[in-house]
């Protein structure tokens, strides 16, 4: 039998039963649409988890502890805790590993405000911040209005009382003299003597995805202006913010009177940058540790980020950094990322049972068909058609109406995903990397949209095919 | 070789505890070219006899041979090449696809047969000339006569030049003066083509039209000639004949 003749046969056979085969094909196009959607909408969520929020190349690296030790370490003020520099060089040699950036957190409470005069109001928050080598951004920010740098060496340090005393670009700094910085913890304030000298501003850098959450998020919520990064190139002076070291928005702080206010100016926006927070140059952040909390040294760090050779490597990377001793931070964005996986795997579920149960609705109108078609299938058999043509002409047919499903539900599940997409951004309020669509249908959803239809709609019409193929010819023609 | 050769052919249909024998020991051979009527009341098998030579029930004892080959022991494959290439049936009911053209309907063997449409498309247009319906090739069934709607299955069953046309009382379902007309159609085939016609009927009106008439009775077939001079080709005439006193020389 030709194809030709095969599908002009299947041909005719469809547009003979359109409406009882193309009920039965709604059925396995609303599976399809379901399936393709729910794929799409994974797709996405891991494309902006994946691909914005945190690289997946990328991991950070935290020292092998329970919570009880990272009690002590900050009840005894030791040093212990945290990784050495001889832990971050052994980190550096894991293969697979091209880049580790140590981090230090600031281990006490900090609040920031200012920003009147670029946002119109004065913004007052808690700090959140860390500390980098700043060699390893230099390359990253382009003409940064202050550098990326420990600029206390540059400084003036020239006595003051009021900013206007000092040279253009410096500020006047409270600052303490007397016992060794570690010890201003326990000190008498009597025996600290305290003075004023100028400072330049200290530099900081902002994450993309603190920029994104104070224009998703704060800005709105409090009418403020929405920035970019042109904006806070342009701002300079208006993006200094005061920090007021030792002090807290969350209760009663210890330090009263070491309290001290230093002057912030942001340098520019880096991937390099904590998420939530700010990052200063490391060094800024080691003397003020020491200061605030009494740390002898400040020599260890709080983390490493480390960035692996390719998405492929990151495994393997993981692995041989646990090995080696050392525990990885999980990330906020991945566990996300495997709840929505998770989510997906069950909604994809629910697609396929209801593939599934149109699968056999397929099976029941075939069924229909062939006791519909006895005697046309008894005299294809008379006039030479073999069992296995019998049964061709019903899966050929079958496949036709598959991938007609699968077309109509594809192009459901593509208008559906443009309703959902209208409606999620009107109705759902903005929130850090709202994307401007939820579904990403990639080639492969599609391909394999269309190859579910056509296999269930086939697998269906199986047992139909084969009843139709082991009729008797004698009882079909009578 | 005789086209078909049947020896010591016995049938039975049993169905659970039921048990009826349709033909018991039958046995005659039709040589190709031959015009032979099968004839016998209702129920005596006749339709039985023609589903056995058309391969359609292959469930039988003792020899049914057509062109050389043993029926039963034919795969799928090579009986439905059988009936592609050697025979062609012709029913009662037509059996014409009410959703195809009449041209289209005379194509549907060259479909399963695995040759050019082009070539169905041309050959039914000739054969559709050829019985009489040219004019309603691009006609659906449902919109043509009766005895139009069998020209239409004459032409199906000729489209891939069998040498065995089937027929299982073809003017069953029409009036004498139609039916007539479509015997007499067979009777020009079978001259003009040397197809082999095998005709079932119930209308004794046939044996004088037949040469040869195989009489079904009581299991057994009476296999009887008629005297060449009495043989007309014309139904109509036929019927003011004379039956032939004990019919011709038996085989
Ligand atoms: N599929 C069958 N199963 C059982 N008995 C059958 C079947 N087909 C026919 N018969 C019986 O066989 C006999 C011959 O039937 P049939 O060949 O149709 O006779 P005819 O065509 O001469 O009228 C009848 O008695 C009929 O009841
Ligand atoms: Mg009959």
């Amino acid at each position: 039998m030709t194809l030709v003749g095969l599908s002009r046969v299947v041909g005719q056979n469809i547009w003979r039963n359109a409406t009882s085969l193309s009920i039965s094909a709604v059925g396995i196009a609303a599976g399809i649409a379901l399936f393709s959607l729910f794929l799409a909408l994974v797709e996405q969520v891991r494309n902006v988890v994946e691909g914005d929020i945190v690289p997946i190349d990328e991991v950070e690296v935290v020292p092998l502890s329970s919570d009880l030790q990272r009690m002590a370490s900050s009840i005894f003020g030791e040093d212990a805790f945290g990784l050495s520099d001889d832990d971050v060089a052994a980190i550096r040699r894991i293969p697979g590993v091209v880049d580790v950036l140590p981090r230090m957190n600031l281990n006490f409470s900090a609040v920031s405000f200012g920003g009147k005069a670029l946002v119109g109001s004065e913004i007052r928050v808690e700090l959140i911040a860390d500390g980098i080598p700043p060699e390893q951004v230099r390359d990253e920010l382009k003409d940064p209005p202050l550098p990326f740098e420990d600029l206390r060496g540059r400084q003036s340090n020239r006595i003051c009382r009021y900013d206007t005393d000092c040279p253009r670009g410096e500020y006047c700094e409270v600052r303490y003299d007397g016992p060794p910085a570690n010890q201003l913890v326990d000190a008498d304030p009597l025996t600290v003597r305290r003075f004023r000298a100028c400072a330049l501003p200290v530099p900081a850098l902002l994450s993309r995805y603190l920029l994104e959450f104070y224009n998703t998020v704060f800005a709105p919520g409090h009418g403020y202006v929405q920035l970019n990064e042109g904006l806070l190139r342009a701002a300079e002076k208006e993006l200094q913010f005061t920090t007021r070291l030792g002090d807290s928005f969350m209760g009663p702080e210890a330090v009263g009177w070491r309290q001290r206010n230093v002057r912030m100016q942001f340098t520019g926006v880096s991937e390099k940058s904590m998420d939530l927070g700010v990052t200063y140059p490391i060094e800024y952040v080691r003397d003020w540790n020491v200061e605030y909390t009494g740390l002898k040294s400040g020599a260890r760090y709080s983390s490493v980020s480390v960035r692996a050779a390719s998405k492929e490597d990151i495994s393997d990377v993981i692995r041989l950094i646990r090995e080696a001793g050392f525990d990885i931070k999980s990330r906020i964005a991945e566990q996300v990322s495997s709840m929505v996986e998770v989510l997906g795997i069950i909604l994809l579920l629910i697609s396929l049972i209801v593939i599934t149960i149109a699968g056999f609705n397929i099976t029941h109108t075939f069924l229909m068909l062939v006791l519909e078609r006895r005697r046309e299938i008894g005299l294809f058999r008379a006039v030479g058609a073999t069992r296995a043509n019998i049964r061709n002409v019903f899966l050929l047919e079958a496949g036709f109406i598959g991938l007609l499903a699968g077309v109509l539900g594809l192009l459901l599940a593509y208008v559906s995903s443009l309703v959902f997409d209208t409606m999620l951004i009107t109705l759902v309020p903005q929130f850090p990397y709202k994307p401007d669509t939820f579904f990403d249908f990639q080639p492969w959803i599609v391909a394999t949209a269309l190859g579910f239809a056509v296999v269930f709609t086939v697998v269906g019409a199986f047992v139909p095919a084969l009843r139709a193929a082991r009729l008797d010819p004698v009882r079909a023609l009578q | 070789m005789a086209l078909i050769e049947i020896t010591k052919l016995t049938k039975t249909y049993r169905l659970g505890s039921l048990v009826t024998p349709v033909l018991e020991e039958v046995g005659f051979r039709i040589e190709e070219g031959e015009f032979c009527s099968i004839v016998g009341p209702s129920g005596s098998g006749k339709t039985t006899l023609l589903n056995l030579l058309g391969g359609l029930d292959r469930e039988y004892e003792g020899s049914l041979q057509i062109a050389g080959q043993e029926m039963r022991g034919l795969s799928d494959r090579q009986i439905s090449l059988l009936r592609s290439r050697t025979i062609g049936f012709i029913f009662q009911s037509f059996h014409l696809l009410e959703h195809l053209t009449c041209q289209e309907n005379v194509m549907l063997p060259f479909f399963f047969a695995g040759k050019p449409t082009e070539e169905a498309r041309r050959r039914a247009a000739t054969l559709l000339e050829r019985v009489g319906v040219g004019e309603k090739r691009g006609v659906r069934p449902t919109y043509i006569s009766g005895g139009q709607k069998q020209r239409v299955a004459i032409a199906r069953a000729l489209i891939l030049s069998p040498k065995l046309l089937l027929c299982d009382e073809p003017t069953g379902n029409l009036d004498r003066e139609t039916g007539a007309q479509i015997v007499a159609l067979f009777r020009e085939l079978n001259r003009d083509l040397g197809v082999t016609v095998l005709v079932v009927t119930h209308d004794e009106r046939m044996s004088r039209v037949a040469p040869r008439v195989l009489r079904l009775w009581d299991r057994k077939v009476e296999d009887t000639r008629t005297d060449p001079s009495r043989v007309v080709d014309d139904l109509a005439r036929a019927s003011s004949v004379p039956p032939a006193a004990g019919a011709g020389g038996a085989a």
